[in-house]
């Protein structure tokens, strides 16, 4: 398939022991970090922005202009990978850590070097209990090869790395958050400003906070150059992506494309199309925090970020999640609302009584028991958290609730006025009282 | 008063083992600060018995060197973390956008009507506790579970009967989880909706003693020269008349 030729990060993940650090030298690996120790971390940093690598787990920050914004030669300053994959519908930094550990590793160390951290950690959501195994194993590998530790390959350069599991909470992918969970707190996030990470970080120190997916193409842009990396994708939006398919698709499964494929195109050849002939309705195309793309705005749609904010929505974390024809609506946004209500950790008030009448009113209207001003108070709860809450987790329910009751408004409308699913074939089935469902 | 004075009076180690205590002293090592290790000692705690006591997390501030306010903290914030008892193998069923759209809530009644449980909830006999969770991170193979923290991909009814009989018969090759039920037994459960109900018991001595030590000791700073309250001015509450009684 001509649109997949190529692939990157993923070339050859599927090959026999890519795991272990030998299997990991034949693919290529660790030669970067040889040729990155050799070079000045200002050069390696320069690389990175020169190819245009922007962050690959939702904000799209470019990564260069974000390890420049850590001030010069405050020491101690810290690198974190964040490996707390939890946004619905990702699965892709836990698909690369898996197969092939050692990439991230070569990652981590190369931007500890570029942006001259005295330790690095990895932090890793605990759901992923098999694959902190699989990172510690190659871990201990690189560091008996003398990868990690002290005197680095002889070049003098130390650097420890340490893994750290996380212990279940999707809020710890927020940046602070993540950072508070690490220092020995609870995983709340921090207010911007001044907790931006690169000033007051972990330990209130100077921190870069990568992707794993960010990281993994540091060794590749060492090794390659910033020309190469910039060989494919877009103008504004360069390399590769991994995209994560789910729903309904005949093939859902992790695939590195060039970034601003078309959406159709990834669909309909990449995933191979919808299952058992049924038809589109729409896509979350960023992750579970993305607005709706309907079926007929996937016509024109690339998949890159100019393209997808033209379209009122964003490339977030690259999962996309393909809903058919079937599917409802409410009984999809409900499971969305009940999610982000359970995950907001309480902090702001905003994202803490939005997303808890969000889940109620959307689930009395799954249930039958809705009113027609119902709809319309959806929306005045979303746009009252939207841009007021502390950190992103508040607005990231707010946005594909709203966009739900906007592009399907008649559903929610439907659902109304038959008191109940018209998709289950429960309507009509009027509740006695509304109170009975709340 | 440094609140480490807190464990003056205890013996020993009563829950960690010394293996525990210093493997959790060796990753505190690993930090710049001790603090972050809360979340692995934890983990080491809940690994070998099951669930978090009163007393599990008293010890793991103990061998940080810290007071349990913050680890008892950090431990209510995670949802993986068990208070109670569960069965020797945790289902953890995800419900989210991709598994729903695939028909999670149908694997999710079938592992219901099989195991004879509902989510949330533990077999009568002990073996298997069944939660509905948040994404897994197993999109592509939805609808996904995991066993134990083993992940179980594309489930249909066929592969949740195998994996229930499976389960019954021991015939998974999961570790089995410890249920907690030895650690309930002989050390305090925390009760996350009541946290008042069960907080770690001060010992008789700690914090620098009783509520009446505490009393002498402003006592002793008066006599040692500091100004009395009354002298700067400070004059006491006239005493408020008794309401009649009705």
């Amino acid at each position: 398939m001509s649109s997949l030729l190529e692939p990157r990060l993923t070339r050859d993940i599927e090959m026999e022991g890519l795991r272990t650090l030998e299997g990991y030298r034949r693919w290529g690996g660790y030669r970067a970090i040889a040729r990155g120790l050799k070079m000045a971390p200002g050069d390696i940093a320069q690389a990175v922005t020169d190819s245009g690598l922007t962050g690959r787990g939702g904000a799209g920050f470019p990564t260069g202009r974000k390890w420049s914004l850590m001030p010069k030669d405050k020491h101690p300053r810290y690198l974190v990978a964040n490996a707390d994959e939890s946004e619905p519908g990702t699965f892709k930094d836990r698909y690369l850590m898996e197969r092939n550990p050692h990439l991230l590793l070569e990652g981590v160390l190369l931007s500890a070097r570029a942006v001259e951290a005295d330790q690095a950690f990895i932090y890793v959501r605990g759901e992923y209990a098999e694959i902190q195994q699989v990172l510690q194993e190659a871990l201990d590998e690189a560091r008996q090869a003398n990868l990690v530790g002290d005197d680095i390959l002889g070049s003098g350069w130390n650097l420890d790395v340490v893994i750290h599991g996380g212990a279940g909470a999707y809020i710890c992918g927020e940046e602070n958050a993540l950072l508070e969970s690490l220092n020995g707190n609870r995983g709340r996030p921090r207010p911007k400003p001044p907790y931006f990470p690169a000033a007051i970080g972990l330990y209130d120190a100077p921190t870069a906070l990568n992707n794993v997916e960010t990281l993994c193409n540091v060794p590749l842009i060492v090794d390659n150059g910033a020309d190469w990396f910039k060989s494919v994708g877009t103008e504004k939006a360069t390399g590769t992506r991994l995209m994560c398919l789910s729903g309904q698709v005949n093939r859902p499964g992790i695939y590195e494309v060039p970034q601003g494929m078309a959406a159709m195109t990834l669909i309909n050849e990449v995933a191979g199309g919808m299952r058992d002939g049924k038809k589109l309705k729409c896509v979350q195309p960023g992750g579970s925090s993305s607005q709706f793309l309907t079926a007929a705005q996937l016509e024109d749609t690339t998949m890159d970020a100019d393209s997808l904010r033209a379209h009122g929505t964003m490339g977030g974390s690259g999962a996309v999640v393909v809903i058919s024809e079937d599917q409802c609506m409410v009984e999809y946004t409900a499971r969305l609302a009940d999610f982000y209500y359970r995950e907001s950790c309480g902090k702001c008030t905003p994202c803490r009584e939005g997303t808890f009448w969000l889940s109620r009113i959307v689930r009395r209207i799954e249930a039958g028991g809705g009113r027609e001003e119902d709809v319309e108070l959806m929306v005045d709860v979303c746009n009252n958290i939207d841009g007021k809450s502390l950190c992103a987790l508040g607005e990231a329910a707010a946005w594909p609730i709203r966009s739900s009751v906007q592009q399907f408004e008649a559903e929610y409308r439907a659902h109304v006025a038959a008191h109940g699913c018209p998709f289950k074939g429960t309507a009509p089935n009027a509740p006695t009282s509304i109170e009975a469902l709340v | 008063m440094s609140p480490l004075e807190l464990y003056a009076d205890s013996p020993g180690f009563a829950v960690l083992t010394d293996d525990e205590v210093g493997r959790i002293r060796e990753i505190a090592g690993r930090y710049p600060s001790g603090k972050s290790a809360i979340l692995p000692a934890l983990w080491i705690l809940q690994h070998r018995e099951g669930i978090l006591t009163a007393e599990g997390m008293r010890e793991v501030a103990r061998a940080l060197d810290m007071p349990p306010g913050p680890v008892e903290a950090v431990a209510s914030f995670y949802s993986m973390f068990f208070f109670k008892p569960h069965g020797k193998y945790v289902v953890e069923m995800c419900t989210n956008i991709s598994c729903l759209v695939m028909g999670a809530g149908g694997i999710l009644n079938r592992l219901e009507e099989k195991l004879g449980t509902r989510a949330g909830t533990t077999t009568a006999d002990g073996l298997c506790t069944l939660m509905e969770v948040e994404c897994l991170g197993a999109c592509g193979g939805a609808p996904a579970a995991q066993v134990n923290h083993r992940f179980v991909e594309n489930l249909t009814a066929e592969k949740v009967d195998a994996l229930v009989d499976d389960m019954r018969a021991g015939r998974l090759p999961q570790h089995v989880f410890a249920t907690g039920e030895e650690a309930a037994s002989r050390g305090t459960m925390v009760d996350l909706a009541n946290p008042g109900a069960n907080r770690v018991k001060l010992p008789a001595h700690g914090a620098g003693g009783s509520v009446m030590d505490l009393v002498k000791g402003s006592q002793t700073l008066i006599e040692t020269g500091s100004q009395h309250p009354a002298e700067r001015g400070y004059r006491e509450p006239a005493p408020v008349a008794a309401e009649p009684q009705a």
